[in-house]
C-alpha cells in the first residue's frame, strides 16, 4: 500500500515537471496541418469526394476526435491492405509518430498554434486532375436517389459517342454527388444488352446486375474508390473502345438522409496510335461458394501456375460483405515465396485496385494463388442476412463472390497468346461452376440452363450443354428455340435421330422458323434422307433467301440428289451475300466439287445455337 | 452504497429539472421548454443533430419513420446544439431532410448537459417529470465510423418508446452512440 502511494505521487511530480518545463503542446499549424493537407485533404476538400473538407483549423477542430479515432483505427485513409504488403500507388499509410501527435492534438483541445508555421495548403487542379479529358460522357439524365435508409445500386448505359475505334490510356471518374457516391464499377459492354436493360427502367439506369457481356477492356481493370485515380498507361498498352459499345457504370450509394441528385461523369484520354502490348487478366476465385449459416470460418482457395514469365502490373480483390481475409500469394520457381495481396478486414466498400509502383517479375513456374476467408455467423456486423441463412455464390449483394483479378504482362505477343487461352479456358469452366451454382438455388432458371450450355459448348464438353438445353426446352416447352437449341447440340454430340425430334418439336411449334428448317435439313443429310432434307432446305430458303448457310444447305442437298447445276447455281447465289471470310472460302471449294460432280461430304454445318 | 447512488442520481435530475432551461430557443427565437411534455403526450424524444454530420443525416427517414409511429403519444423535437446552425441553416436543413417535427436550437448545451448525451445523433427520452428514461443511440446500425451493419440489429429507440408508451420500465436505459462528437462541435 504504501509503495502504491509513493508511485502516485512521482506520477504527479512528473507531470508538474512536465509542464513546468513547458513542453511545446501539439499545435494545428505546426503539427497537424502538414498530415491533414498532405493524407486528408485530397479528398477531403470542397470539390472533392470526401463527405467534407478538412482544410482549415477551424473545419478540422469541429472533427478532432473523430479524426483521432478514425486514424487510429485507420479506417482513414482508407487502406485496407496489411503493412508491409506490396508497394502500390496511392499508398500513404500514417506513420506511428502521425498518429500519436493527432491523439495528442485532440486529446488537449486541439489548439491552434502560431499563425506563422501554418503551411500552404497544395493546389489541386480544378475538375480534372489528369488534366482536360479527350472525351467526356455522362448519363443522360441525374438519377434521383431516395432517403431510404439501406445502401443503394444503380447500374447506368452510357453510349459512346465514337465513330471508329479509339485508344484510351486512362479515364477520371467523377462521382457527381460526393454525399452518397461510394464507388462505382465500370465495364464496358459491346453488345446492347446493358443499354436494353436502361432503357426498360423509365428512371435513369436500372437496378438488377451487369449482364455478363459488360465487360474490362482486354487486359486492364477500370473502377473507381474515392481518393483512386488511375494513372494513365503508356501508349503502348492502351485498349480499344468501339463505337456502338456501352460504358457501363454501376454505383454504389450510401444514402444521405435526403433525397439527391446523381450524375457522375467519365473523362476519358486518348492514344493517337493502336496498343503494342495487351496485358492478361487472370482471375482466381471459386464460383462454387455454399456457406452454411452460421459458418464462421469458410475458405476458399484456388492457383494457377504460370506457363511463361509475365509482368505482375496490379491487383483487385473482390468479395461481398460475408468474405473477412483475404489473402494472395506468389510462389516463385525459386522456392521463395510472396505475399501479394493481404486484407484482415475486408470492408466491400473500399475495393481498390492496387497498382504495383513497380511491375513484379513473376518467372515461368511461378504459383499465383488466393485463399478467402469469409464469416457466415450472427457474429460478423456486416452480415447482410440475420439470422445467417446459407448463402451461395452470386452477383446480388446479399449474395457471396471471392475473386482475386491479376493484371498480368506477357514478355511478348506468343506468350501472351499461350497465356490467355490457358487463362479463358481455366475462367470458362469457373463461370460453369457459377452458373451449376445459381442453378442450384433456381433451377427452374431456363435462361441460366441457356447461358451455361452455351459456355460448355465453347468448352466443347457437348453432352453436358444437352443436358442443359433439355432442362431449358423442358422448362419452356412451348418456346421453339429451346427445341431449336437442343436440337442443335444433339447433332453437334452426333445423337442425329434425337435432333430429328428436338427440330420437328421447334418446327411444330413454329413452322416459319427458317433456321431450324435449315439445321433439320442438314441432319436428314448427313443421315442420307435426301429427299426429305432437300425439302427442309428449300423452305430455310424460301423463308430467309439472305441467309448464306441456308443457301449453302441448300447447294449440299442439290448435290445429294445429283442436281449439280442447281447446286451451283445456288452457291452463286450465297457467294454474292456478305459472309465471313472463312465461309467465304468453304463455299469455294465446294463450288468447285460441284462443278466437278463430286457428291458432297456428309459434315454437318449447322447454323449455331440462337436462343 | 446502492441507496446514496440512486439518490444522488435523483437530486442532479430534479436539480436540473427545476432550474428548465432558460436559453433554448425555437426557430423564431423565442425561449422555449421541450422538457415540459406536450399535452396528451407520455413521453419527449430529444433528438441532437448537427446539419453538416454525415451520420445524423442519414438517420433523418428512420427518426421520421419513428415520429409517426409514435406521433400521437411521444412529441420528436430536434435539438441543435452547435451556434453555426443558425434558425436559417436550421430551416434549410429541416426542409432539405424533408423533417416534419419540431426543432430548437441549444447554443449554450442546456439540453446537452441536462441529457448527457455525448454525439450527434443521440437521442434522450424523457417521461412526463422531464427524467431521461432512456439515452444513447437511435439503433445499432453503426458500430464504428467506417464500419456498420446492412441492417440494424437493435432498434433501442423503438423499443424504448414501446416501453414507455406501454408504461413499462425500458430494458436497456443507456447505449452508445456513434457520430459527430459535441465536445468538439461546441468549443
Amino acid at each position: 500500500m504504501a509503495s502504491a502511494i509513493a508511485i502516485a505521487g512521482l506520477a504527479t511530480a512528473e507531470a508538474v515537471a512536465l509542464r513546468t518545463q513547458d513542453v511545446p503542446t501539439v499545435t494545428f499549424t505546426r503539427d497537424i496541418a502538414p498530415i491533414v493537407f498532405t493524407s486528408c485533404a485530397p479528398c477531403h476538400r470542397r470539390g472533392g469526394p470526401g463527405p467534407f473538407s478538412l482544410t482549415t483549423y477551424d473545419e478540422v477542430r469541429r472533427r478532432a476526435t473523430q479524426v483521432a479515432e478514425v486514424t487510429r483505427s485507420r479506417f482513414m485513409p482508407p487502406w485496407k491492405v496489411e503493412p508491409g504488403v506490396g508497394h502500390y500507388l496511392d499508398q500513404h499509410p500514417l506513420t506511428g509518430p502521425q498518429l500519436a501527435l493527432i491523439e495528442t492534438w485532440a486529446r488537449t483541445g486541439a489548439p491552434r498554434g502560431n499563425p506563422q508555421d501554418l503551411p500552404r495548403l497544395p493546389d489541386w487542379p480544378d475538375g480534372w486532375l489528369l488534366g482536360k479529358p479527350d472525351l467526356i460522357v455522362r448519363p443522360s439524365q441525374a438519377f434521383s436517389l431516395q432517403a431510404q435508409p439501406t445502401d443503394a445500386f444503380r447500374i447506368f448505359a452510357i453510349k459512346v459517342p465514337l465513330s471508329k475505334r479509339t485508344y484510351v490510356r486512362g479515364i477520371e471518374f467523377h462521382p457527381g454527388n460526393a454525399r452518397v457516391v461510394h464507388h462505382a464499377n465500370i465495364r464496358i459492354d459491346r453488345t446492347p444488352a446493358t443499354r436494353l436493360l436502361d432503357e426498360a427502367d423509365p428512371l435513369p439506369g436500372y437496378d438488377g446486375l451487369m449482364p455478363r457481356s459488360a465487360e474490362y477492356p482486354e487486359g486492364h481493370f477500370l473502377g473507381w474508390t474515392p481518393g483512386q485515380v488511375a494513372p494513365l498507361v503508356s501508349p503502348e498498352l492502351a485498349w480499344p473502345l468501339e463505337p456502338n459499345s456501352d460504358i457501363v457504370v454501376q454505383l454504389h450509394m450510401q444514402p444521405s438522409g435526403a433525397v439527391e441528385q446523381v450524375l457522375p461523369e467519365i473523362g476519358f484520354y486518348f492514344s493517337d496510335r493502336p496498343p503494342s502490348r495487351t496485358p492478361t487478366i487472370l482471375r482466381l476465385g471459386s464460383q462454387g461458394i455454399d456457406i452454411p449459416p452460421g459458418e464462421s470460418r469458410y475458405v476458399i482457395r484456388d492457383a494457377y501456375t504460370l506457363p511463361v514469365d509475365a509482368q505482375l502490373l496490379a491487383i483487385q480483390p473482390h468479395a461481398h460483405y460475408r468474405a473477412r481475409e483475404i489473402r494472395g500469394v506468389a510462389d516463385l520457381p525459386d522456392g521463395t515465396s510472396r505475399l501479394v495481396m493481404h486484407i484482415k478486414d475486408w470492408d466491400f466498400r473500399w475495393q481498390h485496385v492496387y497498382r504495383e509502383v513497380t511491375p513484379i517479375r513473376l518467372p515461368k513456374g511461378t504459383r499465383l494463388s488466393m485463399e478467402y476467408t469469409y464469416d457466415n455467423s450472427a457474429a460478423n456486423a456486416r452480415n447482410p442476412q440475420l439470422p445467417p441463412a446459407r448463402v451461395f455464390w452470386g452477383q446480388r449483394s446479399k449474395d457471396e463472390m471471392g475473386d482475386l483479378w491479376f493484371q498480368l504482362l506477357a514478355g511478348n505477343d506468343r506468350d501472351r497468346e499461350l497465356l490467355t487461352a490457358q487463362i479463358t479456358t481455366k475462367m470458362t469452366a469457373e463461370d460453369i461452376i457459377g452458373y451449376e451454382t445459381m442453378l442450384k438455388v433456381d433451377p427452374r432458371d431456363a435462361e441460366l440452363h441457356d447461358d451455361v450450355a452455351l459456355l460448355y459448348l465453347g468448352l466443347g464438353q457437348a453432352a453436358d450443354a444437352v443436358r442443359h438445353f433439355q432442362a431449358s426446352a423442358a422448362l419452356k416447352p412451348e418456346l421453339a428455340a429451346a427445341h431449336f437449341n437442343l436440337g442443335t447440340v444433339l447433332a453437334q454430340a452426333g445423337r442425329l435421330d434425337d435432333a430429328v425430334v428436338a427440330f420437328r418439336a421447334a418446327l411444330d411449334r413454329r413452322p416459319g422458323y427458317a433456321l431450324a428448317h435449315n439445321n433439320l435439313g442438314r441432319v436428314l443429310l448427313a443421315q442420307g434422307r435426301t429427299g426429305d432434307a432437300l425439302k427442309h432446305l428449300q423452305e430455310a430458303v424460301r423463308l430467309d433467301g439472305a441467309n448464306p448457310q441456308a443457301l449453302f444447305g441448300l447447294a449440299e442437298a442439290y448435290a445429294a440428289v445429283g442436281s449439280y447445276d442447281l447446286a451451283v447455281e445456288t452457291i452463286d447465289r450465297a457467294l454474292k451475300l456478305p459472309m465471313p471470310e472463312a465461309l467465304a472460302q468453304q463455299v469455294l471449294v465446294k463450288r468447285e466439287q460441284y462443278l466437278r460432280r463430286r457428291p458432297p461430304g456428309l459434315l454437318i454445318e449447322l447454323s449455331s445455337a440462337a436462343p | 452504497m446502492f441507496v446514496r447512488i440512486a439518490l444522488t442520481l435523483l437530486l442532479a435530475t430534479t436539480s436540473a429539472l427545476a432550474a428548465g432551461p432558460t436559453r433554448v430557443l425555437d426557430l423564431d427565437g423565442r425561449a422555449v421548454n421541450p422538457l415540459i411534455p406536450a399535452p396528451g403526450t407520455v413521453a419527449t424524444v430529444l433528438v441532437f443533430a448537427t446539419t453538416d454530420c454525415p451520420i445524423a443525416n442519414r438517420y433523418a427517414p428512420e427518426i421520421q419513420r419513428l415520429a409517426s409511429r409514435f406521433g400521437a403519444r411521444v412529441r420528436f423535437v430536434l435539438v441543435y446544439p452547435v451556434a453555426a446552425d443558425t434558425a436559417a441553416v436550421v430551416r434549410d436543413h429541416l426542409e432539405k431532410f424533408s423533417y416534419s417535427i419540431d426543432a430548437v436550437r441549444d447554443t449554450a448545451q442546456e439540453l446537452v448537459k441536462h441529457t448527457g448525451v455525448l454525439v450527434t445523433p443521440e437521442v434522450a427520452v424523457l417521461d412526463g417529470g422531464a427524467r431521461v428514461r432512456y439515452r444513447g443511440r437511435i439503433d445499432d446500425r453503426y458500430i464504428e465510423f467506417g464500419k456498420d451493419r446492412p441492417e440494424p440489429s437493435e432498434r433501442d429507440l423503438e423499443r424504448a418508446l414501446e416501453a414507455v408508451t406501454a408504461g413499462r420500465p425500458v430494458a436497456v436505459r443507456e447505449t452508445r452512440a456513434v457520430g459527430c462528437f459535441l465536445a468538439d462541435l461546441v468549443k
